[in-house]
């Protein structure tokens, strides 16, 4: 009794499910579905048979609800991870793929159930699964970080795309990861051309990483192109896009005041270029209390990591007249 | 952020010095744009022409430019005995004038249907990039870019032709201003020149490593006023700077920096490439390459001097020693990471000293240097 409560409690709303599975595509309705994923809580055998494409999309609209809130409670993941061992189980090969990936990216996991998923995903790739390729470039992208293979991997998804129709995100994300080598190779040409279409194609949230990129190459020659779509990106809450933009704003646009608003949001997530920033900030606005107090805060954080006090050294060399008339204050 | 850090102060010591001949020569020795621009002109690989047959095509756009030569010298030089009489000469006049009309009409029609809509940061990104991404020449660039200063003068030019009629040209002979650039006459684009002279520079060049956001408000707008290759009309500019909208000002002046960027640089490949043989430039290109970058005092006829020998070459090694100081020490792709391409504190500087802290120009003096 207990569980169904918290199933009831912790559990999205009817309404939230039919939004997603009216932005998948899908024929299924929460109607059908609810009382599935109740069984699948709680444990239960399910009344009637199902087949593991339908236990793949509940783990599917799971993701979205996860995507959504930025927060997954612990017994929606138990859930979700249950929902892909059932697909897996029923037979189907994006379930499969999936939980090899999963299995595979963790580094908890023994090695004899990794080599078991590789020998899957291999006789999946070989099969020519559309997903897996996908799925194999982000083991390259973000676990061995063979960015050559990734690309290879992630262009093979790519060109065969139009055999299937696949949620938008997922090519959106295999897209941005290839945009994103190609502008670690230096092929700024190509990886604008890539950003662009993948903002096109996915929702904001989905393509912060894109947006900020973009904001990179347009940086030196359009740096008003690029205030606007780092502005974007803080609105999603992009950590890295603060300091950027606080820079910006502070060395090209000598806005101090916003600069300085930026740098306060970025030293929320204690990014110690946001203090170096905001630091030089209030000493040209004059605001040698806010100057003091954020040296201090400095001083403490310089402690956390050895790439920090390198980088707190550095600035304090770089300033050491302005933090001498601070200290005589 | 490395626009931001590597935008870099001019460093006076890197300036060509004309104060005396050994000043000159150490200045120039280490220069390698020099050497290969001075060897250009005298192995007659950059030549400067008025005859237009022999101009490079890629590199020239005669058609959007002023005549160097009033209509009265041109049609005396074709037929001498016509300057006896009086109301053949002015007939030929008008006909040579309403000619030259119909062909800019013609030609600006032309480049509204076919130019390419690209923005100076575009081509400049492009440009920037090991191999570029795609190919463009100059006449593109400067093309465009005039259609641009035309098209803003386009709907006063027709309120005064619904107003005047045929009196126009007579009116933009007295009032340069108001007219379109190619049809000036040589009297005009004197009056027009001595407000874009040396002397009016807002810049002084000792404020280093600034973005155009740097500059105040009036500033911007003094600044815009004094640059010929400004394509917004006066009226908005002064509009903006009432109203205090400085970003837009701002973004204007951006624009023509890397404009004059891309043209220089694009001139710069044009005369450096070795597949090439003969670059020749033509003189109304040479004068409005000064004009752009305000190379010139208060008071010098820049068509007079572009016919005579002397001052044909002072102007060259104006331009010379502009594109020799500005792309000293930099690579093919590198034009970014010495100046930082928002970095306006170079902009119309020319790249000259005449005695230790003084920035001038070259005259006929120095002429014995080169």
């Amino acid at each position: 009794m207990d569980q169904v409560m918290t199933f009831k409690y912790i559990f999205p709303s009817k309404r939230v499910i039919n939004k997603i599975l009216f932005q998948l595509d899908t024929p299924l309705t929460s109607k059908y579905l609810l009382p599935l994923y109740e069984d699948v809580f709680l444990g239960r055998r399910p009344s009637r048979k199902v087949s593991g494409d339908v236990y793949y999309m509940m783990s599917e609209v799971l993701r979205k609800v996860k995507d959504r809130n930025r927060y997954e409670p612990m017994e929606l993941a138990k859930l979700r991870k249950d929902l892909l061992f059932l697909s897996s189980l029923n037979g189907c090969n994006d379930g499969i793929a999936k939980l090899c990936y999963d299995i595979i990216k963790e580094d908890n996991e023994s090695t004899d159930n990794k080599t078991k998923s590789k020998d899957l995903l291999l006789q999946l790739v070989k099969h020519g699964h559309l997903l897996s390729f996908k799925l194999v470039g982000d083991i390259y992208f973000y676990k061995t970080q063979e960015f050559d293979e990734a690309k290879r991997w992630y262009s093979k998804f790519v060109e065969n795309y139009k055999d299937r129709i696949f949620d938008n995100e997922v090519l959106g994300n295999a897209a941005e990861n290839l945009g994103i080598i190609s502008f670690h190779d230096g092929d700024f040409e190509l990886a604008e051309r890539i950003f662009l279409k993948v903002i096109k194609m996915v929702p904001k949230a989905q393509c912060v990483r894109s947006i900020f990129y973009l904001s990179q190459i347009y940086i030196k020659y359009d740096p008003l192109k690029s205030k606007i779509l780092l502005e974007s990106c803080c609105s999603e809450g992009f950590k890295e896009s603060f300091k950027e933009i606080g820079y910006l704003e502070m060395r090209y646009f000598e806005n101090f005041e916003r600069a300085m608003d930026w740098f306060k949001i970025g030293m929320e997530s204690f990014d110690i270029e946001c203090f170096f920033g905001y630091f030089d900030c209030s000493y040209r606005l004059q605001k040698f209390e806010q100057a003091s107090h954020c040296y201090k805060s400095m001083l403490k954080l310089s402690n956390a990591s050895t790439n920090y006090k390198n980088l707190f050294d550095l600035f304090v060399n770089n300033r050491r007249s302005e933090i001498k008339q601070l200290m005589t204050m | 952020m490395s626009r931001l850090i590597l935008i870099r102060p001019i460093h006076h010591s890197s300036l060509i010095n004309l104060e005396t001949q050994n000043a000159f020569m150490k200045s120039t020795a280490t220069n390698k744009v020099f050497h290969i621009l001075k060897d250009a002109i005298r192995s007659n690989k950059l030549i400067f022409t008025d005859d237009l047959a022999k101009i490079s095509r890629g590199l020239n756009s005669p058609d959007t430019l002023p005549l160097t030569l009033s209509s009265k010298q041109i049609i005396c030089k074709g037929d001498p005995q016509v300057s006896s009489h009086f109301f053949k000469l002015w007939y030929r006049i008008l006909k040579f004038q309403t000619n030259r009309l119909k062909t800019t009409i013609k030609t600006f029609y032309r480049l509204q249907k076919t130019s390419k809509p690209l923005k100076n940061a575009k081509i400049l990104q492009a440009l920037d990039l090991p191999t570029p991404a795609f190919q463009i020449s100059r006449r593109e660039v400067v093309e465009s870019h005039r259609l641009r200063i035309v098209k803003s003068k386009l709907p006063q030019l027709l309120l005064l032709t619904l107003i005047f009629e045929e009196m126009i040209i007579p009116i933009f002979h007295f009032f340069p201003k108001l007219g379109i650039r190619p049809l000036l006459t040589t009297r005009a684009l004197r009056q027009l020149s001595k407000s874009y002279s040396f002397e009016k520079r807002v810049i002084k060049n000792d404020n280093f490593a600034m973005s155009p956001y740097h500059l105040k408000t009036g500033e911007l707008e003094a600044l815009l006023k004094t640059l010929f290759s400004c394509p917004v009309p006066n009226w908005r500019i002064t509009l903006w700077s009432k109203l205090n909208i400085k970003w837009r000002l701002a973004e204007v002046l951006t624009d023509i920096h890397q404009f004059l960027i891309v043209d220089d640089w694009l001139l710069l490949k044009d005369i450096t490439n070795e597949s090439k043989e003969i670059s020749s430039i033509s003189f109304n290109e040479l004068v409005n390459f000064v004009l752009e970058r305000q190379l010139f005092y208060n008071g010098e006829d820049l068509n007079a001097m572009v016919h005579s020998e002397d001052g044909r070459n002072v102007l060259i090694w104006r331009l010379i020693c502009y594109l020799s100081f500005k792309f000293d020490q930099v690579g093919s792709s590198s034009f970014t990471e010495k100046w930082g391409v928002n970095n306006v504190s170079i902009l119309n500087f020319p790249g000259t000293k005449i005695s230790t802290d003084k920035i001038g120009l070259v005259t006929k003096q120095h002429l014995k240097y080169f």
